[in-house]
């Protein structure tokens, strides 16, 4: 369907006024963050990927898990409803790869208690940044798997909605039906391509090479600052501690396998000491070990290559591993 | 719901010293308060929660064929050296039964033979006093124990009780020491003495890493298959339930696919442990 106006600015408006709390990319001197926001004028869609993904709407940098005192005193809960407006394909696709982590086995109360309630806006993609690659892992940027998708082509704007949540949230809204010509324009807009990097993954491969002296040469100018992980829309670890002796917090915050410290024991053993173990960790990770999940765990954002100290690219360590 | 986030209330009903000195060793008894203790298999674990200090993961020391529920503690860190402190009545959290059990059901008529060194004794002691208790479902038993000093051995009344019973247990330590009438040297070279027959035999080993290792190889020396061969692993945990990724090798969650593994479980993955 077609709207005639800033769609998305109106979105908010409307959701703010619903109770909702919004996350949308947002101006920070020379860049944007996905962060929440209380007024539509405090987002900006002038932008093709946030620094940091959406996954901070639905699993928070910091969240507190118990309060206490001599005993548990509360456990917080969101209660809210929660809408991301602007995501992109492939942090539309984390947050249903972060579904499978978070809700199948033990299903996590706090993940749940935001991702049940959540209402997703995308934005589809006119251009691609020069470290983008999600086309090659099977994501079209131009039709995200979310609630509302809405894509500008030419002028118009266009919404759609393939969920019921997306739909009873669009009802609100003054929309009409495409004619055919726009119909035509859309379907040719998202069959498109894209002009971006494609990764190369073999997975028999990366078997093989396990053991290479490859993974210490593309590791060997990694700072282990963990920025990869940060940025990530899929990277899911966490560690839990408490602040406060007496009276406080149990406090769970994202965490990353690239920190010597993620994974030392009480008795010294570090099963992963070495820089190369935790970043062959990481990459094995993201197209390997979560193929039981049925899933490559990287959606092809490229931040971790925009944002790394030491020009680690994914996309050749992988397509080119030896 | 339930939130496996949040853990039972419990009490120290008990606390009993192993070992003293630098490296001290202490067994506590819990009770949980306001339920009963769920049912647990040997070789799960729980999380033990000190607020204002944080959780750690300890393997049951017990069988669930005795009352409550004990955990020996080694002190190393924040939480367990304020476990240290705490006496009987004391608080503390516990979440569990936590990851997959040796499969004791699936060994039945097989003969059980215990490899432990040090602080690693802790999850066979639950095997062992499984396999005594429910004696007519399994051949014999051999429990192969060591520590480097007479001192370091936990468990030890109650295992001197048991050779005193006419149990057949197998102490060691590394070096001499005056009074010490078993064996001297390291667990693999006793296990190589000892010589468990693989035929219908389960091997179960757990301690140090390097002590698994060697012990592994004169397994697989004395003939024993991969999969007649299980241990425990440790790892750095948090959640206990498969999420927070500390404890994760490959795609297992050493705290919900493991502890337990057999060997030829570990063998068929490409990182090595």
């Amino acid at each position: 369907m077609i709207y005639e106006g800033e769609f998305l600015k109106d979105a908010i408006s409307k959701l703010l006024a619903d109770g909702y709390r919004v996350f949308a990319p947002s101006r920070v001197g020379d860049f944007h963050v996905f962060r929440e926001i209380s007024s539509a004028e405090e987002a900006d869609f002038n932008y093709i990927l946030p620094r940091n993904s959406a996954k901070v709407a639905v699993f928070p940098q910091n969240e507190i898990l118990i309060e206490y005192g001599d005993w548990i005193e509360r456990v917080p809960m969101e209660e809210k409803r929660i809408a991301i407006v602007g995501v992109r394909a492939c942090d539309a696709k984390a947050i249903k790869l972060l579904d499978k982590h978070f809700l199948e086995g033990f299903v996590d109360p706090y993940y749940k208690s935001r991702r049940e309630k959540l209402l997703t806006i995308a934005i589809a993609c006119n251009n691609a940044l020069i470290n983008c690659f999600c086309q090659s892992l099977g994501i079209n940027p131009r039709k995200p798997e979310a609630d509302v998708v809405v894509s500008e082509i030419d002028g118009r704007v266009f919404v759609s909605a393939d969920t019921e949540i997306g739909k009873s949230f669009l009802q609100g809204f003054n929309l009409r039906n495409e004619n055919e010509e726009e119909l035509e324009i859309k379907k040719r807009f998202e069959s498109e391509e894209l002009k971006m990097r494609e990764i190369r993954v073999d997975v028999e491969k990366l078997k093989k090479s396990f053991d290479s002296p490859y993974w210490k040469e593309v590791a060997i100018n990694c700072k282990s600052c963990g920025v990869c992980t940060y940025l990530c829309p899929t990277c899911f670890c966490f560690d839990i501690y408490d602040e406060g002796e007496k009276r406080g917090v149990r406090i769970r915050t994202w965490d990353s396998c690239q920190f010597p410290l993620h994974t030392l024991e009480s008795s010294s053993h570090n099963p992963r000491a070495e820089k190369w173990q935790r970043l062959r960790n990481r990459f094995y990770d993201k197209f390997y070990y979560t193929l039981r999940k049925g899933n490559y765990y990287c959606v092809g954002c490229g931040r971790c290559i925009d944002f790394c100290p030491a020009g680690i690219d994914i996309v050749n360590a992988i397509s080119e591993v030896r | 719901m339930e939130n496996p986030y949040v853990p039972y209330k419990a009490q120290i009903t008990e606390v009993k010293d192993e070992v003293k000195g630098a490296r001290p060793i202490k067994t506590f008894r819990i009770k949980l308060v306001d339920r009963d203790r769920f049912d647990y298999k040997s070789g799960q674990g729980c999380l033990v929660s000190v607020f204002g200090r944080g959780e750690s993961w300890f393997t049951i020391a017990n069988s669930p064929t005795r009352p409550d529920l004990e955990f020996s503690v080694l002190k190393t860190g924040k939480v367990t050296a304020k476990l240290h402190e705490m006496k009987p009545g004391d608080i503390v959290g516990i979440r569990g039964p936590l990851g997959r059990a040796f499969p004791l059901e699936d060994w039945k008529g097989m003969n059980i033979v215990t490899i432990g060194g040090g602080i690693g004794q802790t999850p066979l002691r639950s095997i062992y006093q499984y396999v005594i208790d429910k004696e007519k479902d399994y051949g014999d038993l051999m429990i192969i124990y060591g520590a480097r000093t007479s001192r370091d051995l936990v468990y030890k009344d109650e295992l001197f009780k048991l050779i005193e019973d006419g149990y057949n247990v197998q102490l060691s330590i590394d070096n001499p020491e005056k009074d010490w009438k078993y064996f001297v040297g390291f667990v693999p070279d006793n296990v190589k003495r000892l010589k468990p027959n693989p035929k219908d035999t389960i091997a179960i080993t757990c301690g140090p890493p390097i002590m698994i290792k060697i012990t592994l190889n004169v397994l697989r020396e004395l003939g024993f298959r991969e999969d007649q061969i299980y241990t425990t692993l440790e790892r750095r945990m948090k959640c206990g339930l498969g999420k927070c990724g500390k404890c994760r090798i490959e795609s297992y969650y050493v705290c919900k696919d493991g502890p337990v593994f057999n060997y030829a479980e570990l063998s068929a993955m490409l990182e090595k442990v």
